[in-house]
């Protein structure tokens, strides 16, 4: 349908797992690093229960990618025999798939015992928390970055690489900061100490894109045809550096202000505004990230446009009604935990 | 928390201007996507990218 071919949306779904592992396992790391360096008084309290919340993240995005994953080793191969006409890149991507297998296969068979220990040894688990983040960005960042393999590194595969590897960055980052601003919705506590973190987050999204635009650049020729996917989607990437910037700048400056002066009327306002602001760019990733893969997509630029601005509207609406009928508080059993421990 | 210091440095002229450089470059985006579209012109697209580019460094080096 539209041109889209099943194998493309596995590999999309392989994509967006692994940028939410990665990103969740990123975030993660830097917050408990923010923890220590906090000491062991509340700042230090709120970024470890927010990097213990990110394993929520994590683990989608493992359950995602691993279910993708196994069925791009059944499906993805029988597709090449039974006469798909293969342009080069599939035939990269499916020797990709041999290529880092048995990583893959490692990842997903390691993965649950991290589950398995938070189970029955919590405190054991949290001591060693940052090790295991690390860990999970190293299999990540190495597992996202071979899409295809060209068999050699070229600048075609460095090009392979930024363009699969931004995505933690990006689409990942961006999901990442849509959670803590959920999570820290039900306390001003908690969005006075998660708000701080938002223009940090922020610089790693647009660096994340100079990290695309540069990969682009190296095979410009053979990356770059002027379709109406690809006007679509240098139109979504001005819409997203434009979203992006009021965010990251004015938007949370506004945001940080109300919630330190705890406005909580201003602070609404703002919050109401940053919502709808962080939909449109967490839409605009995912739909950037989705109709890539899509190489023969036969819909039109007024149709793809169409598309996007309803998808958009929906996310909006389901984003501010799920928003103000959540209600995650932050367990006082943790902090008698914490410190305790 | 140090959460008024870093509030002040969001205030920092140079962090103000890669702002604004960084929405302007938003803006010519969508003019280069056009320029593409009725010329094949990608001149002002590697303009902006250019543009994009020192603005994301100058928003990443105030803090």
């Amino acid at each position: 349908m539209f041109g889209i071919e099943f194998y493309e949306i596995i590999y999309f779904l392989i994509q967006l797992g692994l940028s939410m592992a990665g990103a969740a396992a990123l975030w993660g790391l830097v917050l408990t690093y923010c923890g220590v360096g906090s000491g062991h008084d509340d700042t230090c309290i709120i970024f470890d229960w927010g990097a213990e919340k990110l394993l929520v993240v994590l683990y989608t995005g493992i359950f995602i990618a691993g279910g993708a994953w196994l069925i791009a080793i059944g499906v993805v191969p029988a597709h090449a025999h039974v006469g798909i006409v293969l342009v080069p890149e599939m035939a990269e991507r499916i020797a990709a798939l041999s290529f880092i297998g048995p990583l893959f296969a490692l990842w997903l068979l390691a993965s649950p015992i991290g589950l398995f220990v938070r189970q029955f040894k919590p405190q054991k688990f949290h001591k060693r928390l940052r090790l295991f983040y690390a860990a999970q960005l190293t299999f990540c960042g190495v597992l996202i970055s071979f899409p295809a393999w060209s068999g050699e590194f070229d600048f075609r595969q460095l090009f392979f690489f930024t363009h699969s590897f931004h995505s933690i960055l990006t689409l990942g980052t961006v999901i990442v900061l849509d959670f803590l601003f959920l999570l820290s919705k039900t306390s001003l506590h908690l969005r006075q100490h998660i708000y701080s973190l938002f223009p940090t987050i922020s610089k790693v999204v647009l660096v994340g894109l100079i990290m695309e635009i540069a990969g682009v650049l190296l095979v410009f020729d053979a990356a770059v045809a002027v379709t109406a996917k690809f006007l679509f989607m240098e139109t979504v990437i001005g819409i997203l550096l434009i979203n992006g910037m009021v965010l990251a700048g004015p938007l949370t400056r506004r945001m940080i202000d109300a919630v330190l002066h705890s406005e909580s009327k201003l602070a609404r306002r703002w919050e109401i505004i940053g919502d709808i602001a962080g939909t449109i760019s967490i839409t605009s990733w995912f739909t950037i990230t989705l109709v890539d893969f899509f190489e023969n997509l036969t819909l039109s630029y007024s149709e793809l446009f169409g598309v996007y601005a309803g998808v958009l509207t929906v996310a909006i609406l389901v984003h501010l009604a799920w928003n103000y009928g959540l209600g995650i508080t932050m367990p006082r059993s943790y902090f008698a935990w914490h410190r305790g421990g | 928390m140090d959460d008024k210091e870093e509030h002040k440095k969001h205030r920092s002229p140079l962090f103000r201007a890669s702002e604004i450089v960084i929405i302007t470059s938003g803006a010519l985006f969508l003019v280069s996507t056009y320029l593409i579209w009725a010329e094949g012109s990608f001149t002002l697209w590697f303009g902006t990218v250019l543009l994009y580019a020192v603005g994301t460094v100058l928003f990443v080096m105030n803090r």
